[in-house]
């Protein structure tokens, strides 16, 4: 992945995460960054020195709640949504899909020629 | 494929020694992604002290992980924070609002006999505080001796035992030096409703961190 899509990502994480999060109940660090990677089919990598801060600051904002499992004799941190961050992911997904296509519209040259 | 316990060791040490964390919490979440990354990629052929350095890598090296665990108390002070006023506001609305009340009129009336309960309130004071650096002792000493536990792999309630000995030893602190400063019989005899207030407000707030601790703790399940 190019560096100009790592900085696309980096700046739409925090959506990215909340979407996942309402897929799926509850969602680990790790199993966060192998979806992203499983959806983009490998294009999109999310590292990790971006993605757990973006998840404690979710955390701190209210939109997220975490619960920790003993597995395999170590501790694993779950992140699930709260009821705001339920609301959350709706509205910055929907901010988000306005603002890509804005930038389509700014990107193709065709849809800037005034039509006929 | 799993580590074995001399590469959960390595990890451990990496983080630990290697890269100066010393947030537990952090340090257990951290663990988990470095064991889950490092197996995927060793089941994939590349070598363990590979991954372990493309993990590090990730994470944006020792100063990333450095820069993470500030970040991180942050945050968590935050979180720490915004639970206990949600948890000290409780207190004084619906049904938890009849133990605030009843807080106070059990303060108000000791406050109105002074005199008389003076005395015991002093000796049970002493004794709080007694009970209370005992059992933060034996949590120290314990702590020192096994660095490695921490609440999330312990599984028991010493976190919230402590934060109940800090919290009495810290009202009895607070009382000992008012009383010192303070003339207690002027206090209570001219301002009986300001000290009952100041008294519940206290209690509610301890109250508060208590359970605060205590839902942290709950949170955390054993599979």
């Amino acid at each position: 992945m190019n560096s100009s899509n790592q900085q696309v990502l980096r700046g739409s994480l925090s959506v990215i995460i909340l979407k996942l999060l309402e897929q799926r109940e509850r969602m680990y660090g790790y199993e966060i960054t192998q979806k992203v990677k499983e959806l983009t089919a490998g294009e999109m990598t999310i590292t990790e020195g971006a993605l757990y801060p973006a998840l404690h600051k979710l955390e701190a904002e209210g939109l997220l709640t975490t619960e920790v499992e003993v597995v395999d004799g170590r501790a694993r941190k779950y992140y699930s949504l709260t009821k705001s961050g339920q609301t959350e992911a709706i509205g910055r997904a929907a901010e988000l899909m306005v603002f890509v296509q804005h930038l389509h519209t700014l990107l193709n040259p065709n849809a800037l020629k005034p039509a006929l | 494929m799993t580590l074995n316990p001399n590469q959960l060791a390595v990890i451990d040490r990496h983080l630990r020694k290697e890269n100066w964390l010393l947030n537990e919490s952090l340090i257990a979440e951290l663990t988990d992604h470095y064991v889950n990354a490092i197996t995927d990629a060793m089941a994939q052929g590349s070598q363990f002290e590979l991954a372990l350095s493309d993990v590090h890598k990730g994470f944006g090296g020792r100063k990333g992980l450095l820069q993470m665990e500030v970040d991180y108390g942050e945050t968590q002070g935050r979180i720490r924070r915004r639970l206990i006023s949600t948890l000290f506001k409780r207190y004084f609305r619906g049904k938890r609002s009849f133990l605030t009340i009843s807080v106070f009129g059990a303060a108000y009336s000791l406050i109105s006999n002074w005199p008389i309960v003076s005395p015991y309130v002093s000796h049970l004071s002493f004794t709080v505080l007694l009970v209370g650096l005992s059992v933060l002792y034996v949590i120290s000493i314990r702590k020192l001796a096994q660095p490695q536990l921490s609440e999330v792999t312990e599984g028991i309630g010493w976190a919230m035992t402590a934060c109940f000995a800090q919290g009495t030893i810290l009202l009895n602190i607070v009382w000992m030096f008012a009383r010192l400063l303070i003339p207690e019989n002027w206090l209570v005899s001219g301002f009986p409703l300001l000290t009952a207030t100041s008294v519940t407000l206290v209690f509610v707030w301890e109250a508060a961190c208590f359970e605060a601790v205590t839902r942290n703790h709950h949170r955390r399940q054993t599979i």
